[in-house]
């Protein structure tokens, strides 16, 4: 297997490879497509233009969600009131949840709970601070440890707890409001 | 009497960061355990939107790095022709600026010349103004 330095030297690649991931991380923080597709590119362009300043002692992806979450960062900062309009009317695409759903063999009454509790998540992150929609998003979303939040943050591993410690307990409580 | 995991205790099962015991107990006690279920049953569907949500807005994947030096040149030499244009503005504007200025004083430094003639003028009479034409019959009678 290639090392992080070593995976750098195809760009074209690394673009192939991870251009669905920090996309579907940046469209999921800022709920605009055009916007996500914006920031997409200028992550791999500034990936591009300092990948000869890249250590290897981070994985690819981790470096790379990295300049995305400072991006999106500076992209929230920028927006401020208008983002927050839109995020809050805007949902996770309802037949994405349907289709989620489809396969799974479950009553027809417990689709819809798990419906409107997966919208209440989604709608819950949006009144996230920005630290901890970004943690929740890479833990729940992305998958990844903490250990790897941690690294893409720069923030430490306990404040990644705490962030999304915090968060979850404010996506429950959106949840336990449908009750 | 069972002590089931309080919501702050699910939460940190649900993160990975629980004590051994809220774990054991978590895997141990149906009620929990269904508490559980039921959230990472919620956040898997959560998980598997957003991805299927994502895919579906996201545009085609570049085929080459072409297109990073493409992007970059549509921003960057944009704001180079704006900041070269705005140059060239001040710079045509400065000239424009000075030569004004520079014909408002002259044009105040005559006026400031006149209006110290005229007081030159005034102050240098022999009698005031409304005496003067007295003054010029007196001159004419002398002359006579």
């Amino acid at each position: 297997m290639d090392t992080p330095v070593a995976e750098l030297q195809d760009f074209e690649k690394v673009v192939q490879m991870y251009w669905p991931r920090i996309f579907r991380f940046v469209i999921a923080s800022v709920r605009d497509e055009d916007a996500a597709e914006t920031l997409t590119q200028d992550c791999f362009w500034r990936a591009y233009r300092s990948r000869m300043g890249f250590r290897g002692e981070s994985s690819v992806h981790t470096w790379l969600v990295h300049i995305a979450v400072n991006l999106v960062k500076d992209f929230s900062r920028n927006q401020k009131l208008q983002f927050w309009k839109r995020t809050a009317s805007s949902s996770v695409d309802a037949n994405s949840v349907r289709d989620c759903l489809a396969s799974r063999e479950i009553s027809a009454e417990a689709k819809t709970v798990l419906k409107e509790e997966v919208e209440a998540v989604w709608s819950a992150t949006a009144n996230l601070s920005e630290r901890q929609r970004t943690v929740f998003l890479l833990r729940f979303v992305e998958d990844m440890d903490l250990a790897e939040i941690a690294a893409a943050t720069h923030i430490s591993k306990g404040a990644v707890k705490v962030h999304l410690f915090r968060a979850v307990q404010s996506v429950r409580k959106k949840m336990r409001s449908l009750k | 009497m069972i002590h089931h995991l309080t919501s702050d205790e699910i939460s940190n099962v649900l993160i990975g960061y629980a004590t051994p015991e809220q774990q054991e107990h978590a895997s141990k006690c149906t009620e929990c355990a269904t508490s559980l279920e039921h959230l990472k049953e919620t956040f898997s569907v959560f998980r598997e939107s957003v991805h299927e949500w994502a895919g579906k807005n996201q545009g085609a994947i570049p085929k080459s790095i072409d297109f990073l030096e493409n992007a970059a040149g549509i921003g960057y030499p944009r704001l180079r022709w704006a900041l070269a244009s705005l140059v060239f503005i001040v710079l045509l504007v400065i000239p424009v600026y000075r030569n004004k200025s520079e014909e408002k004083r002259a044009r105040q430094a005559m006026e400031d010349a006149l209006l110290l003639e005229q007081i030159n003028a005034s102050l240098s009479r022999d009698v005031p103004a409304s005496m003067e034409p007295l003054m010029n019959l007196v001159s004419e009678g002398n002359r006579q």
